[in-house]
Order: structure tokens, then C-alpha cells, then sequence
């Protein structure tokens, strides 16, 4: 049974006179996993900032579980809203891993043995535990990155954004992130995230939602998003590869016309071990 | 994973050292006693003893490699010799001197009171360089400032030291690839070409730093930060290792003073 956790009606969202968000309604519900896309400067990152009360609404507003957001209770949506920044570096502070971790449940005022349960929780999820003691400086990129999910784990939110997280991967490493994500869904966690990589949208999600130039133009399944030959085109978009390699197959009489593109290669492969 | 910058290298042999989990306002306290003693006392053998023991210790205990502990102590060196040089030579008529050489229109010379005063001021300072270098090499920065904290150092300056610390690292690393990025286009090739393109670099690591800044904090708000810094400290229990080490220096101090007073030395 899924309930809304964030609804957001008609944001708009300016920047020293210039309009970065016009007019944009959107819900968010429990357990799902949304893809967000869209042209460098569509406005995804601000839209994120905006959904976990960063930054403040020019117009409209947003609804935390049916509670409106207003200057009192904004906490509301930073406690339980996660954003993950696309640079580790932008994002950690601390002299140490642990510290590092411990920052947001130390700003939350838990108490101290519940700020440390959390914190080692969220390390042995990403595999930290060697690196509790250690500075952040000394760290390899993907062991940051491990770092900077670990801190928004520790804060036990139940939306959690990734801004653009497979940029700069390595695709060892851009395999562990989705494991993590696999992780995190089955916690029950809404996952929202950014990306270009358009074959990672159509593996992972499961609703998709296109920007650009501040508006929100599309919000669908991948399969209806993807088949859209000109919102695809105006979104700066292409389509998935597994998607193209499918109607190929399903032009030339291979496969079924009935028979949906598979998500993942997989899944590709059972199939065609099936004929 | 050493950098081979040494005002880095300090930092990485703080969370390498063999008495990193001592217990940090204990060392503090220790070193910082120490220097004021060594200071205090102005007693050439009890330096000799300090620099000698806080050497011992920082090689010895801490692990620190003898050729970066040397080259950690040039710097102050270059400053305190320096200093007792200025110390040591003296200008006017030359009376009373053991040393003179003439200098326009009178001397340039040394006296035995100022060659006495200039070797005290080596001895004491390079003893109280050793002292501190004891507390830095072995304590990383984030237990440093929780000493500070317990000593009532105002919030502000605790916070500030945290996040530029932090900072510094980042810094240094975009510089770094700033740099890489202008030598492969001739920017350090020659004098003026150097500093027009080190004053560039510069300028644009102010606009990153001041954009960064935004980000930061945007981060910071991001997980629940109110106006405080509140990070996480762990404190070691004081260890009997640690405390002996403290008790056998002040046992060979009070031995030196002790023949000092009744012997010849």
C-alpha cells in the first residue's frame, strides 16, 4: 500500500530575477523509483534543493504528507527529504569518516548512542568500517562517494535523492551504486535521481520525469516516455539501447510484437535462452 | 598515499603515528608544560634533555621517518637561526668584544654576553619546537581542536578551524590540477610568464572558493545544520604507556636539575 509522502503543486523558483522553475506539480509516493531528466540547466538540481527545503519556493508550495511547508516546519522536509550531491567534495566536512557520517544526526540533536548506532549503520551498509579513523582528504573518489551515501543514510530519510550519481563512476563502481540503490528500495525508501545515462533510467525506474527549461514536459512509465519520438528529440534525450536493439528484432520478425523491450541485459539474455 | 608536500605530510603522520590514540589533552597538556618549563627554566641541559626525549619520542614511539622529521625541523630552523643571528652581532665601537670586523665607520662584533644569549635562544626554541612537533606529528586535527573546545576556545574559532582544515586539502588539490593545466600550456615557462599565470590561477581559485562556498552550505543546510557546528568526538582513555613516558621526563628533569645544583656540570 503506497501513500504520497511529497506533493508538490505549481513550484516556481527564481534566481536574482531570472525564472529557473515555472510552474511545476508533481507527487511522490512510497517506494517508487523516479528518474529525472533533462538538458544541463533544465533545472533538476534546483528542483531538488527545492524539494528538500534548501532553497524556497517563489510560488506554489510543497506538502510534506499532506502537511503544507512553511518557515516553521521545513525541518519537516530536511529530516526526511536526502539529497546525495553529485561531488563528494561538495558535501564532506568532517575530519574523519565517522564525524563525517555522525554530521547529520548530530544536527538532528539525537542522543549520543543513537547518533553512533546510526552512524557505524550506515557504514557497514556502504562498507566504510575500515575507514572510520581515516581523514576524507585520503580517500579515493569512489570510496567518497561511498562516504557521502553513507551520511544520507545515516539520517534515516524516507525520500532519498541522488544528484547525478553514475557521473564520474567507473563502471566497477557504477555497478556498486545500483546495487546500493537495489538496497535502499528495499528499505522501502523513495528513490529519486538525475542522470544522462539513459539506459540506467530505463534499468532502474519505474517513472520517469523530463525538464527542461524550468518545466516539468513529461511524467510516465519509461516504455511511454522512450516511444515519444519528439518529446524525446525537444528533452535532448535518445532512446535506450536495449529499447532500439528490441524493435530491430521485433522489424525483422525475431521477437513477438506483443512482448515488451526487456530492462536489462539480463533479462535480454533469459529470454533469448528461452527460444 | 603520502603527499610529498610537507606541510601535508604533517597531517598524514598525525593519523599514522604510534601514539595516536593517546589520549589528546593529555599530550597537549604534556607538550605544552614542557614548553613552558623549557622557556621558563632557561637552563641549557634541561633543553638539551627536552629536544633529545621529544625527538626520541616522535622517531621512536611515534614512527615518524628520521629524513621527514629533519626536513620538518629546517623550517623553524631557518627562523630561529635567524633570529640568533641577530642576537649574536652587535654594531657600535666594539668594546669588550671577542669578535669584531669593521663595518663603515665601526665595528660589526660579538660579544661573550651575546654569543651566551643567542646559543640559549637556539637551545630553547629548538627544544620547544621538538615539544610541539611531539603533540602535532601524533594528534590529528580533530582532537586537537576537541582540546581547544575543553579549554573553552570560542565556538566560532572551533568551527572556523574545522571547516578550513578541511578546505585546505581541497585547495591544495585544485591548485594542483590548476597548475598541471598550465604547465602543459607554457605558463611557467620563465619569471614573468610564472607569476602572470600564478596571479590568474589565483584569481580564479577565488571564484571557485566563493561558489564552492554556496554549495557547502547548501549541503550543510541540507542535513539539518542550524548555525552550529556539531561534529562527533571520540576521546581515548588516558593509557599507563602514556603516562610513564610523562613521569620518566619529569624524572630525568628533576635528575639534571638535581646534579646541576650539587655537581659540576
Amino acid at each position: 500500500m503506497t501513500e504520497k509522502i511529497l506533493e508538490v503543486r505549481k513550484l516556481s523558483f527564481a534566481y536574482e530575477e531570472k525564472e529557473v522553475l515555472s510552474d511545476v506539480s508533481v507527487s511522490f509516493h512510497t517506494g517508487e523509483k523516479v528518474a529525472v531528466m533533462g538538458a544541463n540547466g533544465a533545472g533538476k538540481s534546483t528542483f531538488f534543493l527545492n524539494l528538500n527545503g534548501v532553497r524556497i519556493p517563489s510560488e506554489g508550495e510543497i506538502l510534506y504528507r499532506e502537511t503544507a511547508i512553511n518557515k516553521k516546519n521545513r525541518d519537516l522536509l530536511r529530516k526526511n527529504v536526502g539529497i546525495v550531491f553529485q561531488e563528494a567534495d561538495n558535501q564532506i566536512v568532517a575530519s574523519t569518516v565517522r564525524a563525517e557520517v555522525a554530521f547529520g544526526p548530530m544536527n538532528m540533536h539525537l542522543p549520543r548512542e543513537e547518533v553512533l548506532e546510526r552512524t557505524m549503520q550506515a557504514i557497514g551498509q556502504m562498507n566504510l568500517g575500515e575507514y572510520v579513523d581515516r581523514p576524507p582528504h585520503y580517500l579515493s573518489g569512489g570510496e567518497k562517494k561511498r562516504v557521502s551515501i553513507a551520511d544520507i543514510l545515516a539520517m534515516n530519510s524516507e525520500m532519498i535523492i541522488f544528484d547525478e550519481p553514475t557521473a564520474s563512476l567507473d563502471p566497477v563502481n557504477a555497478r556498486m551504486l545500483e546495487e546500493v540503490l537495489r538496497q535502499i528500495e528495499g528499505e522501502g525508501k523513495t528513490i529519486l535521481l538525475s542522470t544522462h545515462d539513459v539506459d540506467f533510467a530505463w534499468r532502474f525506474a519505474d517513472r520517469i520525469l523530463v525538464f527542461r527549461e524550468g518545466r516539468l514536459i513529461a511524467d510516465g512509465s519509461p516504455e511511454t516516455i522512450f516511444s515519444n519520438a519528439e518529446l524525446i528529440e525537444k528533452a535532448n534525450l535518445r532512446k535506450p539501447v536495449l529499447m532500439e536493439v528490441w524493435e530491430i528484432l521485433q522489424r525483422s520478425g525475431k521477437v513477438s510484437q506483443d512482448v515488451h523491450p526487456p530492462k536489462t541485459l539480463e533479462e535480454f539474455q533469459e529470454r533469448e535462452a528461452l527460444k | 598515499m603520502k603527499k610529498d608536500h610537507h606541510y601535508i605530510s604533517i597531517d598524514y603522520y598525525a593519523y599514522q603515528s604510534g601514539m595516536t590514540h593517546w589520549n589528546a589533552s593529555c599530550k597537549a597538556a604534556f607538550a605544552v608544560a614542557v614548553l613552558f618549563l623549557v622557556i621558563a627554566l632557561d637552563n641549557p641541559i634541561v633543553c638539551i634533555l627536552t629536544f633529545c626525549y621529544m625527538t626520541y619520542m616522535s622517531l621512536a614511539v611515534g614512527k615518524t621517518r628520521i629524513r621527514d622529521y629533519l626536513h620538518l625541523l629546517t623550517v623553524p630552523a631557518v627562523f630561529i637561526l635567524i633570529g640568533a643571528l641577530t642576537i649574536l652581532f652587535q654594531f657600535g665601537s666594539g668594546r669588550d668584544s671577542i669578535w669584531k670586523i669593521p663595518f663603515f665607520s665601526i665595528y660589526m662584533y660579538v660579544t661573550s654576553d651575546s654569543l651566551s644569549l643567542a646559543m640559549h635562544v637556539i637551545m630553547k626554541a629548538f627544544s620547544a619546537v621538538t615539544a610541539l612537533y611531539m603533540l602535532t606529528l601524533s594528534t590529528p586535527m580533530g582532537e586537537i581542536i576537541s582540546v581547544f573546545r575543553r579549554i573553552h576556545v570560542p565556538p566560532v574559532i572551533l568551527e572556523l578551524m574545522y571547516l578550513i582544515y578541511r578546505y585546505i586539502f581541497i585547495l591544495t588539490e585544485i591548485h594542483q590540477k590548476q597548475k598541471d593545466a598550465s604547465i602543459s600550456r607554457l605558463g611557467y615557462n620563465g619569471f614573468a610568464t610564472s607569476l602572470r599565470t600564478f596571479g590568474s590561477e589565483m584569481a580564479n581559485m577565488l571564484i571557485l572558493s566563493m561558489k564552492k562556498a554556496e554549495i557547502y552550505y547548501d549541503s550543510m543546510e541540507a542535513r539539518g545544520y542550524d548555525g552550529t557546528v556539531l561534529f562527533l568526538e571520540e576521546t581515548e582513555p588516558v593509557c599507563a604507556r602514556q603516562i610513564g613516558y610523562v613521569i620518566f621526563y619529569v624524572f630525568l628533569l628533576i635528575g639534571v636539575l638535581t646534579v646541576q645544583k650539587f655537581g659540576y656540570v
